[in-house]
Parts: C-alpha cells; sequence; structure tokens
C-alpha cells in the first residue's frame, strides 16, 4: 500500500489486467487507492504460455485488502468492450481511469513470411482494440461529465523501426495516432489521452527473448541502459499519467524504454 | 511521487521560477538541496524565502565557475545524485535586431551551460548508480516561434543534448530527461513574454492572458506546479527506466492545428 494514495476515490478500469503490464497497472493503482475493474478475455494468468503463475489479478488485489473486480472483455467486440466501460460504472457507481493495455504479438516474421491471419489478427486487437476501448471510455466520460484519464500501452515498435513483426509496429504506430488525435479532440471535456511506449519488457508476450540467450542479449543491447523494462516500470508511468501531476499533460508518447528511441 | 527522502541535488536557475519551485519540492521531499544563480541579490533572496537551499553564485555559462560551484556543491550536500537544468535565458527581438552578444548569452547559458554542468555532475552522477539528470527544455525545443532564433536553438540543442548524455551515461544508471513546458505566465520569462504581447499587441494583461489559455486544447495555460509534478516523476524511482525522453507540458498544444474556432463543428453523436 502507497503511504500516499494518490489515486484515492478514483475509478480505473484495465484491459489486458490478467497478466504482464496490465497486471502491474492494476496492482499499483490499487496500492494509490484506487477501485479496479479488471478487463481480460481470460480471468487466469496462465504459466503455460510463460504468465507468472498466481490468482487472477482482482484476487491478488483483494488478497491485499483492497477493492477489484473481473468483467470478461474481449477487446475485439465493441459490444463487449460496452459491457465491461458498464460494469466499472455501476459496480463503483463512476470511472475515472481507463487503461487500454491489452495486446498481442506474434513471433516475428519477416514479412515474406509473414500469414495475412496474423496481420489482421493483430491489427484486430492492438488497434481495433484501442479504438473501441477509447470509444466507449470517452463516451461514459462525456456523460459523467467530469473529465477522465485514458492511457494507452503503445510500444517504441510505435515509434521507431523496430526489428519485430510489421503488424507489430503497424498497430502501434496507430495507437500513438489514436491518443494524439483524440486528445486533441477531447480536451474540450477535460480528458487526457496519452500513450506508454514500453521498450521490451520482461512478460509472457516476450518470452522468447526470455528464454533464448542470443535473442535476450541482442534485446538487452538495444536499450542502452543494458536490461530489460520490469512490468512495473511501465505501471509506474502509467500511474503518474493518472494521477493529478499530469493533469495538464494530454497527447503524448511518453517512451518507458531505457533509452531504446533515443539513440 | 516516491522520491528517496535522501536525495542530494543540485538545481541550476534555482533562484527563481521553475528551478525555484522545483528545488523546494525536492527539499519538502527530505532533498539536500543547492541552488545556483548567476545574481547574488536573487540566491538571497531565494534563500530568505526557504533557508533549506544552499545558494551557490554561479555563471552556467562558465566552465570554472561551473566547475567551483558543482564541487562546492557536493562539499555541502555530502555527493550529488540529481541535477536539475533550469538556467535560462530569452531575448524576443526580430532577425535584424538581434547582436551576437544577445545570441552568444542565449546558447551560452541555455545549452552550453547543460553541457558544462552535467560534464562537471557527472562523476558524482554515476558514482551514486542512482543518478538522475532533467533539463527544462521547452516547447520551444519542438517546433520553430518567431523571434526566438536563439533560445529555439539552445531548446531544440537541450534536447539532443540530453539524448546523448542519457545513451552516455545508461550504463551507469544515470536518467537524461527534459520537459517541454509551453510559456508560463507566472515566471520571470513568462512575465517578461506576457509583458511583450502586452506591447506588441496594444491588449491588457487579461486579455493577453485569456488568449493564450485558449490556445490550449485542456483550456488553461501552464502552471509551475505541472512542471515541478514532471520534473518529480523523473526524479522518483518510478521512473528508473525511462531514458532519453522528452515530455511535453503543454495542454495538448504541440498535437497542432488547435486554435479557438478550429473545434470541429459537429460534436460526435454519442449514444
Amino acid at each position: 500500500m502507497s503511504r500516499e494514495r494518490r489515486l484515492e476515490g478514483r475509478v480505473a478500469l484495465i484491459t489486458g489486467a490478467t497478466s504482464g503490464i496490465g497486471r502491474a497497472m492494476a496492482l499499483r493503482f490499487a496500492r494509490e487507492g484506487a477501485r479496479i475493474m479488471c478487463a481480460d478475455r481470460r480471468r487466469e494468468p496462465d504459466p503455460r504460455i510463460g504468465d507468472d503463475a498466481g490468482a487472477p489479478t482482482h484476487e491478488a488485489i483483494r488478497a491485499e485488502g483492497l477493492d477489484a473486480s473481473f468483467v470478461a472483455c474481449d477487446v475485439t467486440d465493441g459490444a463487449s468492450v460496452a459491457k465491461a466501460i458498464r460494469a466499472a460504472a455501476d459496480t463503483y457507481g463512476r470511472l475515472d481511469i481507463v487503461a487500454a493495455n491489452a495486446g498481442i504479438a506474434f513471433e516475428t516474421y519477416p514479412i515474406a513470411d509473414e500469414p495475412f491471419e496474423d496481420y489482421q489478427a493483430t491489427i484486430r486487437v492492438n488497434q481495433d482494440g484501442v479504438w473501441w476501448t477509447c470509444r466507449e471510455a470517452v463516451r461514459e466520460m462525456i456523460r459523467q461529465g467530469q473529465g477522465g484519464r485514458i492511457i494507452a500501452t503503445a510500444s517504441i515498435a510505435g515509434l521507431a523501426g523496430c526489428p519485430w513483426g510489421v503488424a507489430y509496429g503497424a498497430s502501434k504506430g496507430a495507437v500513438v495516432q489514436i491518443v494524439r488525435t483524440l486528445a486533441a479532440q477531447v480536451a474540450k471535456h477535460g480528458i487526457t489521452v496519452n500513450a506508454i511506449c514500453p521498450g521490451s519488457v520482461r512478460t509472457a508476450m516476450s518470452r522468447e527473448t526470455m528464454t533464448n540467450p542470443e535473442r535476450n542479449a541482442f534485446t538487452r543491447a538495444l536499450h542502452p541502459m543494458g536490461r530489460l523494462g520490469e512490468p512495473e516500470d511501465i505501471a509506474g508511468a502509467a500511474f503518474f499519467l493518472a494521477s493529478d501531476d499530469a493533469a495538464w499533460i494530454t497527447g503524448v508518447a511518453l517512451p518507458v524504454d531505457g533509452g531504446y528511441t533515443c539513440v | 511521487m516516491t522520491i528517496r527522502r535522501d536525495r542530494k541535488a543540485l538545481v541550476t536557475g534555482g533562484a527563481s521560477g521553475f528551478g525555484l519551485a522545483i528545488a523546494r519540492r525536492l527539499a519538502d521531499r527530505g532533498a539536500a538541496v543547492a541552488i545556483t544563480d548567476n545574481a547574488e541579490g536573487k540566491l538571497a533572496e531565494a534563500t530568505r524565502l526557504d533557508p533549506r537551499l544552499v545558494p551557490l553564485a554561479c555563471d552556467v555559462g562558465n566552465r570554472q565557475a561551473v566547475h567551483d560551484a558543482v564541487g562546492r556543491a557536493i562539499a555541502r550536500l555530502g555527493g550529488l545524485d540529481t541535477l536539475i537544468c533550469c538556467a535560462g535565458v530569452i531575448h524576443v527581438k526580430p532577425l535584424g535586431e538581434v547582436s551576437e552578444a544577445e545570441w552568444n548569452l542565449t546558447i551560452d547559458v541555455n545549452l552550453k551551460g547543460v553541457f558544462l554542468v552535467s560534464q562537471a555532475a557527472s562523476p558524482a552522477l554515476s558514482a551514486s548508480r542512482r543518478g538522475r539528470i532533467v533539463a527544462i527544455a521547452s516547447d520551444a525545443g519542438r517546433r520553430g516561434y518567431p523571434m526566438c532564433h536563439a533560445y529555439c536553438a539552445s531548446k531544440f540543442g537541450v534536447i539532443g543534448l540530453c539524448q546523448s548524455l542519457a545513451a552516455e551515461l545508461a550504463a551507469d544508471r544515470v536518467t537524461v530527461n527534459c520537459v517541454c513546458p509551453a510559456g508560463c505566465p507566472t515566471t520571470g520569462m513568462g512575465k517578461a513574454l506576457t509583458d511583450w504581447k502586452m506591447r506588441l499587441t496594444g491588449r491588457s494583461e487579461s486579455e493577453v492572458l485569456g488568449a493564450m489559455a485558449k490556445s490550449f486544447p485542456l483550456g488553461r495555460y501552464v502552471r509551475e506546479d505541472d512542471v515541478v509534478a514532471a520534473v518529480s516523476y523523473f526524479v522518483s524511482d518510478d521512473a528508473g527506466f525511462i531514458t532519453g525522453t522528452a515530455i511535453d507540458i503543454d495542454g495538448g498544444e504541440s498535437l497542432g492545428g488547435f486554435f479557438p474556432g478550429a473545434e470541429p463543428r459537429h460534436e460526435s453523436r454519442t449514444v
């Protein structure tokens, strides 16, 4: 529990909250005093695909004596996203913070070998999913009339040409532009919209980087700080953007990348 | 933000404006803080206001003065792990009227100053294994404004310099980041710019400030607290993996194309 509880009284919905960066965000926001609606396709972390074993995120939060719930949510399905947003607002009586975080990545292909189905699936989750989440979040925040915070998880692959899949880079570049455009559009409602652009982070999504020593060394070398990011590094940035400290920051794409994009 | 209570910070330009506000916030969070200014009078005024701050007279554009000031800071604070570069000057003049001395002064203070102070402080920052450099760049470090040639050039330069430092010092776990605030009307520099706009347009202060607030999508102009908060974030443990970045603190101004009258005519349909 944070001594300061800087998100006391806020309600946050986080997509992709079951594992990785989303789970770290949910835990951090909860420890700062927010009540959390964890939205994900699956409730349980899955060690078979590399998630850390453990209780579902909302149960882990409750085990700390804090408040969280779970709602099933497929971000590629607008009705499902609308239902999740509704569930957060109904359960907790308001909605202040939405983290559009759910994302996927397929194993890196050279484009000559990239199946179109994988490209399409990546765009559907990473780009369409952020669009759905932002749309439903903005509708709810405008309805409430008290502003709000939207934080999207993009990637350094949305800022730079990274040596990974084309579909992933394209989808994350789209996230950055969704954020910039939406920030200008909804500023007059007191809603800020920002993106976080993580470098390589130690999550199940980067299991190939974790387990392949050669790939691990190559990836670490791309980050001047010489290590991969931890989910908590990204959650710390999300907390800053959700806090009162960032009230006048909107439309930015903040790299949290150990220096990857500055060299 | 969680700022370690035992931080040892040097804030250049710390006697006024953003620098003073940041120095006082760091002191509030338990840091030992030294401030520099080239004017003894301003330093005396700042330490009267806040006796916690250690005053160091220093022209940041002068290599020897910087070397001495950083040495005194390390001696007085018992080390150094945090450097906040706020010292800055601005001249606003049509191109034909800018003197070489004005150009040189702006580049010396705003750009060379960051280089010299970083160079002098880097051994201590590296040795601390938790070093932080944060420089105040500007929205004028992102795009051009008329009649601010040296200022824009210096602030573009600061961002590039910080990216270079970030890449080099990452191995020692020193992070280097910039904040890019839009003009803040309550700082000395901001007040001077407001006066200049009043003279230029013949409008009153409230008219100038009202028009300025409207030019930001979030509907108000920057407050010192906005900048202090972002700098505090970069200093905090939360930001240990962020380096080489420059964050806009501009209420969405840099998104472009947003000015009064430019809002979409048709409000989006809300179901």
